[in-house]
């Protein structure tokens, strides 16, 4: 069985259109088992019951924003080792410092292209 | 979404009928008179306007974004467009609250009304902005019960 067969990613992001956008281009590059959350708080209760290989978090998202949601994520150790991609609109240092110190394992800038997108999360979980 | 502490208070005249009532005290006829709207009324009618496009907005997202999860194929482009919606629904929620904070900020400086209606294509929103009316539509002035669409 495949690395595509076997990957379980969450796809966090509150916006409903970037949600789909980033389910369909993971359903494009054959990956079989997507979950969703709306917002940071809902990904965790989900991962909890049902851990993942791969998180993909917007960064921009009200109450817990991507980078909120990634140190929560590194701070128990159920999930710690879990993959995180962030998705962003505003790529500034900043965020990518910040980013990069809490464990991020790689990012896409917004508008992004599936092709990017597929070369993020191969970077971090290797070739699809 | 705003907090409605940016929201100016709407207990104000209507644009026309400040400077047409200070017209009158000076004796000079309303009609002579530039009509005027305060500059916090109007941002709060406007964030009122944005707040409703940012709902309209996520009414499309939630519309769309399911259906998108499973098509076939999207080109580049449309991937790249529909990442606008994103991007234009933030946009709106943010500039809801800047307009806001500008007009609590400021405060009632009068506006020329006249010269802002100019700048509006869409009656309906210039009436809703510039005289609170709110209505696509408005009865006859000759009282027939004919609608007189706009």
């Amino acid at each position: 069985m495949g690395i595509r067969e076997q990957l379980r990613v969450m796809v966090v992001d509150d916006m409903s259109t970037s949600r789909g956008l980033i389910t369909n281009a993971l359903d494009s590059f054959g990956l079989q088992h997507v979950a969703i959350a709306a917002d940071g708080p809902s990904a965790l209760q989900k991962l909890a019951a049902s851990p993942v290989h791969l998180v993909i978090s917007d960064y921009n998202m009200p109450g817990m924003d991507g980078l909120q949601l990634l140190h929560a994520l590194r701070s128990n150790a159920a999930t710690q080792r879990v993959g995180f991609v962030l998705i962003t609109g505003r790529a500034d240092r900043e965020i990518i410092e910040t980013g990069k110190r809490l464990g991020m394992n790689n990012f896409v800038k917004k508008p992004f292209e599936p092709a990017g997108l597929r070369g993020a999360i191969e970077a971090v979980v290797g070739r699809l | 979404m705003s907090g409605g502490g940016d929201r100016p208070e709407e207990g104000r005249a209507a644009p026309a009928e400040t400077a047409a009532a200070a017209a009158e005290v000076a004796g000079a006829t309303p009609a002579a008179a530039q009509a005027t709207i305060p500059l916090d009324l109007l941002a709060g009618r406007l964030q009122d306007e944005l707040l409703q496009m940012v709902i309209l907005t996520g009414e499309v997202q939630v519309a769309i974004g399911p259906a998108l999860a499973h098509v076939p194929r999207l080109s580049p482009a449309m991937q790249q467009a529909l990442q606008a919606i994103d991007r234009l629904h933030q946009t709106l929620e943010d500039t809801a609250r800047l307009v806001g904070r500008i007009g609590a900020g400021v405060g009632p400086v009068p506006l020329p009304a006249e010269d802002l209606a100019g700048a509006i294509r869409l009656r309906h929103l210039s009436r809703k902005l510039l005289e609170d009316i709110d209505a696509p539509f408005a009865l006859a002035e000759d009282h027939t019960g004919e609608i007189a669409w706009f």
